[in-house]
């Protein structure tokens, strides 16, 4: 059983009816063996045809020579190639490593050629190989799924066995019964004509084609989801498979533990401890007080100076200006808000200069600031003793500054005073 | 067991054995592994429930959470916020930890009020700012999930009652002893020096005199104060100057073990007397030993004799000396020559030939010091030596023993008569305080069934264990860090315990539960301390807790008269010359077993054996031959008539015919780490205590040894594998060039020694390299002659980088995490080695050859030199681990730390360090010079616009260090510590001739044996 | 035997009424029969399984992390790259037979030129995957690649791991770009005699349409020798990188200059040792005895005598230079592969590939397939080990003899490298199923080129 043979049965219709309802591509000649081709192939060359192939089921020798190709430009394509992966891979590692992102290596260079040959080499392979492939299919107008002569069974020994002739009607010099004439002196197995492609239009097999619709299709589903998620707001956190060490086994700070009652990282410490640096043993500076009663003079370890008092009008536009005011009058932007709402429980902040605080010892003052009053909070944990002492010295400041006798004004300020 | 038998029932075999050395020895091994390899099917081994239950199953790929999306994050700051408390900032406080009755003074570092690191305390004489392995894994003891965390009442068996169900309770039950004066009460209680106990201790014993009040610790000191009453007619401590010492003598003693109290200090003071560099002298160091300890490591001339010859060796050195000095009136007759073969050895004449004339060119300069082991008369003896040496009063003083603590009979003896007395029904209620007596009081005794007849009886532990499940009464203990306290040194100083923190599970310190047992009261800690020191005003009350010690609460050094000794009665305790003698141990690691949960501890290799996991006999290598006991070997130990299996190793140093074996492992009731039959957790190790008794003490004459022909693969951090005899010759023709040491003589002729070691081309670079390091240089020097080999650094590294605990089975395999390991290496023949310790960290090397062959740059230099780790970066190829000639780095097989996500361990994740990284699976890892500390420094200095001042930044090993081996600073600045030791002619890099430019340079060991000459 | 009957099925004179045809018919049947021969069957059996074993250790490692298999410090890379070193190695035949022979115009080449080619480029995807799998982050291994990303972070491209990416990368690449092209002409064969029009349509597609014009001809011819020139230097490449994993590195018994060659010749030796224990079975079954030849097979055993001799050059080398360099580490790196824990494994290598190669100077055992075949699987046995040695044996003992440890494989270990031959059997079981084993167009130049003379 031979299935070649029995798929070489002409059918009339084929064999023929040259002028049929298609138009006609050109003539088929099958020889058997390659000698009998190149025959033909010189015949037909120096009939001077220009529009015609042969096709073998390998490269015969000499066939070349006698449909006279002309050498392909394929190697130079191939070098280019080569050249543009060398470059490629001289850039990438230059850019990468030396130029956007360098870092120190075992005290190496950023930049050394010996490091780079090896990487460079075979991208330079790469390329030229790719190109080589792909050049070859595109010069040979590969991929192409569908020719005329698929359509002629005896055709399909192409790349068995037999060797063809096929001159294309579109040669200038096409002409059937001369070109017949000519290629029966070279004693074809079989000659015949090949009617155009029926089906060139649908080049593609269906399959095929439904696949690349259903690849397309799900090509575009990752940036459909892509976009939803640019357009849509969710209440879950994003998508995150492998943890690795994004959260780590170990308490930060002010974050939460179910270990404890209160679900807090942050313990208190045990009351009565002391930790270093925490001695404070200085008692008049660290809490205004001597003894239990309040120190009515700064500290001695304290200097009074311009420095201390800038520093404390510096904190006390941070801290306590919002409700005491500027000047000290109680007249702070949270006060004057607090009235304006009418709070009920809103106790105003205290006027600085009212007569009981300016009697007040400054360790009162301190204390006060160090613990709060009223609904004044404590900012012991937010302002350094220092700090709180140079507050407390500014607050001082103030007061004095209001409480100056006449006397001890200079002219001019009298005449500015009225 | 005599071994002649052993010889005769095995002949050919195992001399075959002792013939080929490792060469058959390595192939026994070999083929065991391989074939043990098959059957087990890479996980599903004991310790891997143990530990990595996790790796099992567990689809968390990198670890944590099995959900898919980004975890939610709760913030809860405080609402008011007291004074100087800033987030995230760390507060240090003084604080003391008592061990057996001695306390340590420490500085612990608290974040968010949670403590996680454990340091010394500068200003403490015990510590002078070192800290052991026991307080350095302290830490992580507190937030053991295994520790008690509920009162249980057995009766009932309910563990739902609270302390005031307890305090009901206790009222009612001690009232009929206060009428009968404590009649049939009994308090059991571990030794302590606290003042406030002695002083609650002694309210106790006037309201209920008949109160039966024992002190018990396997690690007790009887026969020292034995031999001090012995001696001086009353209990009295010794006190060793050893930094004024040019000779010491350590008669089977370790006094640098942590074990022993003042060992910080001690080896402070040993290791000064080692740095020749400027003075070009240094002491001399004599260790008799029967086990190889970090002492017998450090000496310079070291004679290994059983314990148990000991006492006769003494008596020729009291003799001779003796002879030399002429006779003294005052200190009675000495000792007459002791006739014994093996005195008579070569090795041993000449050891004490040196070692008399060394003595007496060194009278009033030398120390003589012997151990717990000893028995009392060589203490006596010791006392005596001291005198004749006229060192007393120079470098060694006395101190009055405090009444109270360890005087009288004698814990054991005490302990013998209570354990009778509670047989005979004549304790109706037992107050056991902290310790594990059914552990480990000794075996013969049978503490645990005397208990049985106790009607009541309570136990105040920090982990229900074997004894809290005996008694009718667990207590929750208070760690001494949740608890208020105050301790005594060895030389008397005072220091009070501050807690730092809440108790977790509300515990009660021992002094809390004393102040019930007195008046029903339930008194807090704090009011308790400081009603024992209620002459002091508050603020001096507040100073001292705020530098953690009371200055000068020292006690008076005295001199007191010695008692003429009688003769010496060798035949006690000496083994005869062809039995077996056992010595058994407290643990360097588990202690007396109470740290045996605590996985840092329990995962430190053995200073010399190097073993984790497990204890083992060590046995001379010679004896082991004669007895057919091969390395890694299963065997069966009889001693006293009882008898356990256990893993043997060939110990050089052993003394031959002598085995130790270490107490405190084999835990029942320790809980997931070290053993517990409750949770299915099977001990780590062999219980030893099952071979003690009371008649002996800690040496057992008559033992006996029978190889079971079994083979283990021990899990040990070096010499993984049995080095095979080309693997010895190699090691030991590098060790010249790895541990650099010479002799002081040599040195002296030689200073450039330690840099002409190796002879290797000149290093130059083939390229300038990119960075000049302007501004810091970080590096770090190590004094090899200072090192003692004590882990301190290994533990302190773990508990400050987060370095997790991998289990006894990945140790076998060689995936042990420690950043920092300490390297022994053993020289000279088997039966007389020298050992010498290596810590070695990252070398942080200039031109670092992991660098170059990471893929992805996830590790690379950082402009101060540093080489460092991106974790997030890693991919795991572990090619910067092949590259790395030192083998410093360590890489995450799996998630070590999958276990946290149990809710139940839940508690341990406080004792991170939140400023490290905890490191997920399939990344590398390794020393980082502790860069969170120096970037912490660098961030403090900028803030101020102050530059970074010297000695400011300590790295973790260093800071703890007892000898100040390591120093760590800038080399860019000349007047830097660092860059000045790198200087000396000692210095030298590691493997230097591979031109890796480490910034680690070690000290080269100056040992000073006696010359020959002279 | 059986699978002699069973080979039957496919024996008997090709049919066809000239010497083309029945070369074609030949080649073409062995895809075209209605059902392979059992001997088919129970091999792809027993692979396929192997293959779901190898699945099944991956998914383990993946979940649980590579602690599961048996390497550890100081020995961190075990069988995992032992595989890859091996896999990348076998993969070598096949491409160097196509390419250098074919450069070298010897035309015996056509009859096993196919499947060798195959054979790479199954060897070459087992290999690929180890790497990727023996990292810490088997999900990560994308970082080696250059992506531009926010980070600014990018590969070190000093490191030889990351030459390997390149160069395994590259290699496979082109391998399969050579094999395919090769294919193309063969492909149009079987389109050509498809009788089932899903056979058309999927041989179709693969021949891109090719009709075997002497125009394409012409640039095919062109395009192939280039591509066989550019595979040459390529081959020696990338033996030659994998080699610098170990060579640029700087542990004894690595840190060697002659492993580029060494490697080389070692990857030719086992590359064509894997040739010969999957052409005797495969001429046998599938009836190819006319076009692989018991010369074809010989000329093979020739060149693994001479590779084999070749690579114990290099392991007598290696020894010398060790001695000479009068470097401590070097030197004891070498005698503990010879006499250290691992001397087992070195003298395996030592037998199988020094010793058994040296029976093929008997021209008898030469053309014997039974000896053939089993000195291939020795050689393919000893090179593995050659490798084994390479890595574990001078890890596990390096500068540092505190750090010195023992290597042992798990049972995950060693599954997954029986895996991975599942992996590479199913591969090449398929390819001998459904494609043209042998290149049927070069044999017909090859036929034609002795008729003509």
């Amino acid at each position: 059983m031979s299935d070649a043979d029995a798929r070489t049965e002409p059918t009339s219709s084929e064999a023929n009816s040259p002028s049929g309802k298609a138009p006609v591509y050109g003539i088929l000649a099958e020889y058997e063996t390659p000698a009998g081709l190149l025959r033909a192939a010189r015949a037909v060359r120096g009939a001077g045809l220009k529009r015609w192939d042969t096709y073998t089921p390998y490269p015969v020798h000499g066939i070349d020579l006698a449909m006279g190709i002309r050498p392909t430009r394929l190697p130079f394509i191939v070098l280019g190639a080569g050249a543009l992966g060398c470059l490629t891979a001289v850039w990438l590692q230059w850019y990468t490593n030396a130029h956007d992102f360098p870092w120190i290596v075992s005290g190496k260079p950023f930049w050394s050629i010996p490091a780079t040959i090896p990487i460079t080499f075979e991208l330079t392979v790469l390329f030229a190989a790719g190109a080589a492939l792909f050049s070859m299919l595109i010069l040979n107008g590969l991929p192409r799924f569908s020719h005329p002569l698929d359509f002629n069974r005896r055709f399909a020994r192409s790349t068995s066995d037999r060797f063809f002739l096929a001159v294309q009607a579109s040669d200038p010099k096409f002409d059937t019964d001369a070109l017949r004439e000519l290629l029966n002196e070279t004693e074809p197995l079989s000659l015949q004509d090949i009617s155009e492609d029926r089906v060139s239009s649908a080049a593609l097999p269906p399959l095929l084609v439904y696949g690349l619709v259903v690849a397309a299709v799900a090509a575009l589903v990752p940036l459909a989801l892509a976009a939803k998620a640019r357009a849509s707001t969710s209440r879950e956190t994003r998508l995150h498979i492998i943890p690795d060490m994004d959260f780590q086994p170990k308490m930060k700070a002010d974050r939460e533990n179910v270990f404890f009652d209160d679900d807090r990282v942050t313990r208190l410490p045990p009351p009565g401890t002391v930790a270093m640096g925490d001695l404070h043993a200085d008692d008049e500076f660290y809490r205004g007080r001597h003894g239990d009663a309040y120190v009515t003079a700064f500290p001695k370890r304290l200097r009074i100076d311009d420095d201390l008092l800038h520093r404390g009008q510096q904190r006390f536009g941070i801290y306590c200006a919002p409700c005491h005011g500027l000047a000290g009058d109680g007249d702070g932007m949270v006060a004057k808000r607090a009235e304006a709402l009418a709070e009920g429980t809103w106790v105003p902040p205290a006027n600085l200069h009212q007569d009981y605080i300016r009697a007040e010892p400054v360790g009162k003052l301190f204390d006060t600031i160090t613990h709060g009053i009223r609904n004044m909070p404590a900012y012991g944990h937010q302002i350094p003793e220092r700090d709180r002492w140079a507050i407390v010295a500014y607050v001082r400041a103030l007061q004095l500054s209001r409480a100056v006798p006449i006397q001890e004004l200079t002219d001019d300020q009298r005449k500015a005073l009225e | 067991m005599p071994p002649m038998t052993d010889d005769r029932t095995r002949p050919s075999f195992w001399r075959s054995l002792a013939e080929l050395e490792g060469e058959s020895e390595f192939r026994e091994r070999e083929k065991s592994e391989f074939s043990r390899e098959f059957e087990e099917a890479g996980d599903g081994q004991p310790d891997r429930r143990r530990f990595l239950q996790v790796m099992g199953a567990s689809l968390a790929l990198g670890g944590a959470t099995t959900a898919c999306r980004w975890e939610k994050e709760e913030v809860l700051p405080l609402s008011s916020r007291p004074e100087g408390i800033v987030p995230g900032e760390p507060r240090f406080y003084s604080t003391s930890m008592e061990l057996d009755g001695i306390g340590t003074g420490l500085r612990v570092t608290a974040v968010d009020g949670r403590p996680i690191k454990v340091e010394g305390n500068p200003l403490h004489p015990e510590s002078l700012g070192a800290a052991s392995i026991y307080q350095q894994a302290s830490v992580l003891e507190l937030y053991d999930p295994d520790r008690s965390t509920d009162i249980v009442r057995r009766q009932t068996g309910a563990s739902g009652a609270n302390w005031g169900d307890f305090d009901n309770w206790l009222r009612g039950a001690i009232g009929p002893f206060r009428s009968r004066r404590g009649h049939g009460m009994a308090v059991l209680a571990e030794p302590s020096s606290s003042p406030t106990a002695t002083r609650l201790r002694r309210q106790l014993l006037s309201s209920m005199p008949e109160i039966r009040w024992v002190d018990w610790a396997p690690n007790n000191r009887d026969h020292e104060i034995a031999g001090a009453v012995r001696a001086f007619g009353a209990p009295m401590r010794q006190l060793c100057l050893y930094d004024e010492a040019a000779v010491v003598l350590a008669l089977d003693v370790d006094p640098m073990n942590p074990a022993r109290p003042g060992a910080l200090a001690a080896a402070r003071a040993l290791t000064r007397g080692r740095q020749p560099d400027q003075t070009q002298t240094m002491n001399r160091i004599y260790s008799v030993e029967s086990c190889f300890s970090m002492m017998g490591a450090l000496a310079d001339h070291r004679l290994a004799l059983r314990s148990g010859d000991i006492a006769a060796l003494a008596a020729l050195l009291d003799a001779r000396l003796s002879a030399r000095i002429g006779a003294r009136a005052d200190l009675g007759p000495p000792q007459v020559e002791p006739e014994l073969d093996l005195l008579r050895t070569e090795r041993c004449s000449r050891f004490v030939d040196s070692l008399v004339t060394d003595l007496l060119n060194a009278r009033g300069r030398a120390v003589v010091v012997t151990g717990p082991r000893q028995p009392p008369q060589v203490h006596s003896l010791v006392h005596r030596l001291n005198y004749l040496l006229g060192n007393v009063g120079r470098t060694v003083w006395y101190l009055a023993e405090p009444d109270g603590s360890a005087a009288g009979p004698g814990q054991v003896s005490a302990l013998t008569g209570l354990v009778d007395a509670m047989r005979r029904g004549g304790v109706e209620f037992l107050c056991i305080l902290g310790g594990n007596p059914v552990l480990d009081a000794p075996a013969d005794l049978d503490f645990g069934a005397a208990l049985q007849k106790v009607p009541n009886s309570l136990h105040l532990a920090s982990y229900e264990d074997e004894t809290s499940q005996k008694t009718t009464w667990h207590l929750p203990r208070a760690h001494f860090l949740e608890a208020w306290g105050d301790t005594t040194a060895w030389d008397g100083t005072v220091s009070l315990a501050q807690p730092l923190i809440e108790p977790l599970y509300g515990g009660r310190s021992i002094i809390e539960l004393l102040s019930i047992l007195i008046d029903g009261q339930a008194k807090g800690g704090r009011q308790l301390v400081r009603e024992t020191h209620g002459q002091l005003p508050d603020p001096v009350f507040r100073k001292a807790l705020h530098d953690g010690v009371m200055a000068g609460t020292a006690w008076p050094r005295l001199i007191p008269s010695l008692r003429p000794l009688g003769k010496l009665n060798l035949a006690e305790g000496a083994a005869s010359s062809d039995t077996l003698e056992l010595v058994l141990a407290v643990d360097s690691n588990v202690y007396d077993g109470r740290f045996a949960n605590n996985g840092w501890l329990v995962e430190l290799p053995d200073p010399m054996t190097k073993v984790t996991w497990e204890n083992v006999v060590c046995i001379a290598p010679n004896t082991a031959a004669r007895l057919g006991i091969a390395d890694g070997g299963r065997v069966h130990l009889t001693a006293n008539g009882h008898s356990v299996t256990v893993t043997a190793v060939h110990a050089p140093g052993q003394a031959e015919r002598s085995v130790k074996l270490a107490l405190g492992w084999g835990r029942t009731a320790a809980g997931r780490i070290g053993g517990a039959t409750r949770l299915g957790v099977p001990a780590a190790g062999t219980n030893a205590y099952v071979l003690t008794s009371a008649r002996q003490g800690l040496v057992i004459p008559e033992a006996s040894l029978r190889a079971t022909g079994e083979r283990t693969l021990l899990a040990t951090t070096q010499d993984l594998h049995a080095i095979d005899q080309y693997g010895r010759e190699a090691t030991n023709a590098r060790l010249g060039m790895i541990v650099r040491e010479a002799t002081l003589g040599q040195w002296l002729s030689h200073p450039d020694f330690a840099k002409t070691a190796v002879h290797h081309a000149p290093l130059l670079q083939m390229w300038q390299p990119p960075v000049s390091y302007e501004g810091h240089r970080w590096g770090m020097s190590i004094d090899l002659g200072k090192c003692i080999g004590c882990n301190a650094c290994m533990v302190a590294c773990q508990a400050e980088n987060n370095v997790p605990v991998v289990g006894k089975e990945q140790v076998a395999r060689g995936r042990e995490m420690h950043w920092l390991r300490v390297d022994r290496y053993y020289k000279g023949t088997p039966d007389q080695p020298e050992a010498a310790f290596q810590p070695v960290p990252c070398q942080q090397c200039e031109n670092a050859p992991c660098e170059q062959v990471c893929p992805v740059g996830a590790t690379s230099h950082s402009h101060e030199g540093l080489n460092d780790m991106a974790y997030n970066r890693c991919i795991g190829t572990r090619y910067c681990s092949n590259n790395c000639p030192y083998k410093v780095r360590r890489f995450n097989y799996f998630n070590f730390h999958l276990d946290l996500e149990k809710p139940e361990n839940q508690v341990k994740k406080m004792v991170y360090n939140p400023d490290v990284t905890v490191r997920s699976r399939g990344v590398m890892e390794k020393c980082t010079f502790c860069v969170q500390r120096i970037e912490r420094v660098k961030i403090q200095a900028k803030n101020v616009r102050r530059p970074i001042a010297e000695g400011e930044i300590v790295t973790a090993c260093q800071q703890t260090c007892p000898t100040g081996a390591i120093v760590f600073g800038d080399l860019s600045s000349q007047q830097s510590q660092v860059s000045k030791l790198q200087a000396l002619d000692r210095s030298y890099a590691l493997l230097e001739e591979l031109n890796t430019r480490p910034r680690v340079q070690y000290l080269a060991r100056i040992r000073n044996p006696k010359p020959e000459s002279t | 035997m059986t699978t002699l009957t069973d080979v039957n099925a496919f024996q008997g004179a090709p049919q066809g009424d000239n010497v083309f045809a029945r070369i074609t018919d030949n080649v073409s049947r062995i895809a075209e029969v209605p059902r392979p021969p059992r001997g088919w069957y129970i091999a792809f059996a027993i692979s396929s399984s192997m293959l779901l074993m190898f699945l099944a250790n991956v998914g383990y490692l993946v979940f649980t992390g590579v602690g599961v298999w048996g390497n550890m410090l100081p020995v961190a890379w075990g069988f995992g790259i032992i595989n890859f070193v091996f896999w990348v190695g076998i993969g070598h035949a096949g491409t160097l037979i196509s390419a250098i022979l074919y450069l070298l115009r010897q035309t015996w080449r056509t009859s096993i030129n196919r499947f060798a080619e195959a054979m790479t480029i199954f060897a070459v995807i087992c290999a690929g995957l180890f790497p990727a799998l023996h990292i810490g982050r088997p999900w990560l291994p994308y970082w080696m690649f250059p992506i531009p990303n926010q980070m600014e972070m990018w590969p070190q491209f000093r490191s030889p791991l990351e030459w390997d990416v390149f160069a395994v990368g590259t290699y496979a690449t082109v391998s399969l770009m050579f094999w395919y092209m090769g294919m193309i002409p063969d492909l149009a064969t079987f389109r050509d005699r498809a009788r089932t029009r899903a056979r058309r349509t999927v041989y179709g597609l693969l021949a891109v349409g090719w009709r075997g014009s002497s125009r394409q001809w012409h640039r095919y011819e062109k395009a192939y020798l280039l591509l066989a020139a550019l595979a040459t230097p390529l081959v020696l490449s990338v033996h030659s990188v994998v080699s610098f994993d170990f060579a640029a590195a700087q542990l004894p018994g690595w840190h060697t200059t002659i492993f580029p060659p060494y490697f080389v010749a070692g990857a030719v030796f086992g590359g064509f040792a894997m040739v010969q224990t999957l052409a005797v079975p495969a001429r046998q079954f599938f009836g190819l005895k006319r076009l692989i030849t018991i010369d074809h097979l010989e000329l093979m055993n020739k060149i693994l005598l001479t590779t084999g001799m070749m690579v114990g050059y290099s392991y007598g080398i290696e020894f010398f230079t060790s001695w000479y360099s009068g470097n401590e580490y070097e030197g004891f790196a070498f005698v503990n592969r010879a006499l250290g824990p691992y001397a087992w494994g070195y003298w395996t290598m030592i037998t199988c590939n020094v010793v058994s190669p040296q029976l093929f100077w008997f021209k008898k055992l030469r053309r014997n397939l039974w000896v053939t075949f089993a000195v291939g699987v020795l050689v393919n046995v000893g090179m593995w080990f050659e490798r084994f040695v390479i890595i574990v044996s001078s890890l596990s003992r390096d500068f540092l003899p505190s750090s010195w440890g023992y290597f042992r494989p798990t049972a995950v270990d060693l599954m997954t490298l029986a895996g991975s031959f599942g992996l590479f059997f199913t591969l090449f079981l398929l390819f001998c199923r459904y494609l043209p084993m042998v290149a049927m167009a070069e044999v017909k130049v090859a036929v034609a080129a002795r008729e003509a003379h």
